[in-house]
């Protein structure tokens, strides 16, 4: 129950180290897209005005850097595959504005936080970028980011925030939501829209 | 002497125990025993309510931002005998002697803990604890355990929160009338923490879709990520073109 506290810029990767698609993105670009995003999430911590607002903020920032298709696939998992192609997007949506909300609300309390980049690894499909964030109150804590180029934009893929995927955590709320519907992906989406 | 041999190889049939009740590689999450730690989890979110909850809200209400520091810095200074007594099992000697260094000039030029000029001098901080200890001799983690009070732990790690809390070094020094003041400022730290992650663990508990889940997920991996030196590794993360599905 408690919440446990606590490089130089490298090779250019044309490659396909992991024998992936190419990487167009570089370490520099990856760290890049981290600060932005971390402006873009204090920016809309400290300003938001109510709960609505934050999370249409949250959405905005998901949907400009985050590769929210694939993270919507990944947590489905398999029901992804028989699904059509207009409830893959009709989920997808909804799946955006549920994160938004979720993620929104766990961190209404970062008001003031700092976001400092230590490094960055290759890591499958791009970069896994480290960073230290401070909090008003409190110890530091360490987040790192998964940012892959896909579609020919570099994006956010996951977060680890003190080693615990965001996306495993997604995968989680899902996987529950979809199992008390009998797997049935139209129930979910409904369920995912009508969520607060 | 003889006494130090005893408890070694009680730890030794303990550590060889507990290798037998590992997880079974390839398993993500070993939880036999999850109806039960269900039951607890449910148990524990009604202490949470009336008892964490409220205490986090005093918390709050009672110290400022530079009293909750003090605080902070007096609970970290109390545990330093025990995270040094676990270094030096795991012969991780480095971290001892700073850990060393930093409680000496704590408690003497920080007035007994309160002020961390430590940290303004720059001696690094680490922490760790008796599962610490036994993962590094291999001890696996085994079955995931919920914990009446103390939530999310293993097997392995509810042996050492055990023996870190009957044998710290501080405690078994300390008068015993000061043995309680120590449990109280942990308490009150306690307190500090929910306070500090009100939102956040109030959504972990009461707006997850499964909390139970969500609670193991999150010390699970929290933990596994600590004791492989506190970040994830490249090597070891989701592959997002994996066609696995």
């Amino acid at each position: 129950m408690t919440f446990n506290r606590r490089f130089i810029l490298g090779a250019i990767a044309g490659s396909s180290f992991f024998g992936l698609p190419a990487v167009a993105l570089t370490q520099a670009e990856a760290t890049k897209l981290i600060d932005n995003i971390s402006a873009d999430l204090r920016n809309a911590i400290d300003n938001a005005r109510s709960d609505a607002d934050r999370f249409q903020r949250f959405e905005k920032i998901f949907a400009k850097y985050a590769d929210v298709p694939r993270i919507a696939q990944k947590a489905l998992g398999p029901t992804w595959r028989d699904a059509s192609k207009a409830q893959r997007s009709a989920y997808v949506k909804a799946f955006q504005g549920f994160m938004a909300r979720f993620y929104g609300k766990r961190f209404r309390e970062f008001k003031g936080f700092q976001i400092t980049v230590t490094g960055a690894e290759k890591a499958p499909g791009g970069f896994l970028v480290d960073s230290r964030v401070q909090i008003k109150s409190g110890s530091p804590f360490d987040t790192q980011w998964h940012v892959i180029s896909s579609g020919g934009r570099d994006r956010m893929f996951n977060m680890y925030i003190e080693g615990v995927s965001i996306l495993a955590d997604m995968r989680v709320q899902i996987g529950s939501m979809l199992d008390k519907r009998g797997g049935d992906i139209d129930k979910l989406t409904a369920h995912l829209n009508s969520s607060t | 002497m003889s006494r130090i041999m005893r408890q070694l190889g009680v730890l030794a049939i303990l550590a060889s125990f507990l290798s037998a009740c590992a997880a079974p590689k390839g398993v993500e999450f070993y939880d036999p025993a999850e109806p039960l730690n269900r039951q607890t989890h449910e148990l524990n979110k009604v202490i949470d309510r009336t008892l964490y909850d409220p205490a986090g809200q005093a918390y709050g209400f009672i110290f400022t931002d530079g009293m909750s520091q003090v605080l902070d810095n007096f609970t970290d200074n109390l545990a330093k005998p025990a995270t040094i007594a676990n270094q030096l099992l795991q012969l991780k000697i480095g971290q001892a002697l700073t850990n060393t260094m930093r409680f000496l000039v704590n408690t003497t030029f920080g007035l007994g803990g309160l002020a961390d000029p430590a940290d303004d001098m720059g001696i690094p901080d680490t922490q760790s604890d008796f599962g610490a200890t036994l993962h590094r001799y291999g001890v696996g983690e085994g079955a995931f355990v919920e914990l009446p009070f103390f939530g999310g732990s293993t097997v392995r790690d509810t042996v050492g929160l055990a023996v870190d809390l009957a044998m710290d070094p501080l405690r078994l020094a300390a008068p015993h009338k000061y043995r309680y003041a120590i449990t109280g400022t942990q308490v009150v730290q306690y307190a500090g923490d929910r306070h500090e992650f009100d939102s956040f663990i109030d959504e972990l508990l009461y707006n997850s879709e499964d909390s139970y889940l969500s609670q193991r997920l999150f010390y699970l991996q929290n933990r596994r990520t600590e004791l492989g030196g506190g970040k994830v590794q490249a090597a070891d993360i989701e592959d997002p073109f994996a066609d696995d599905f």
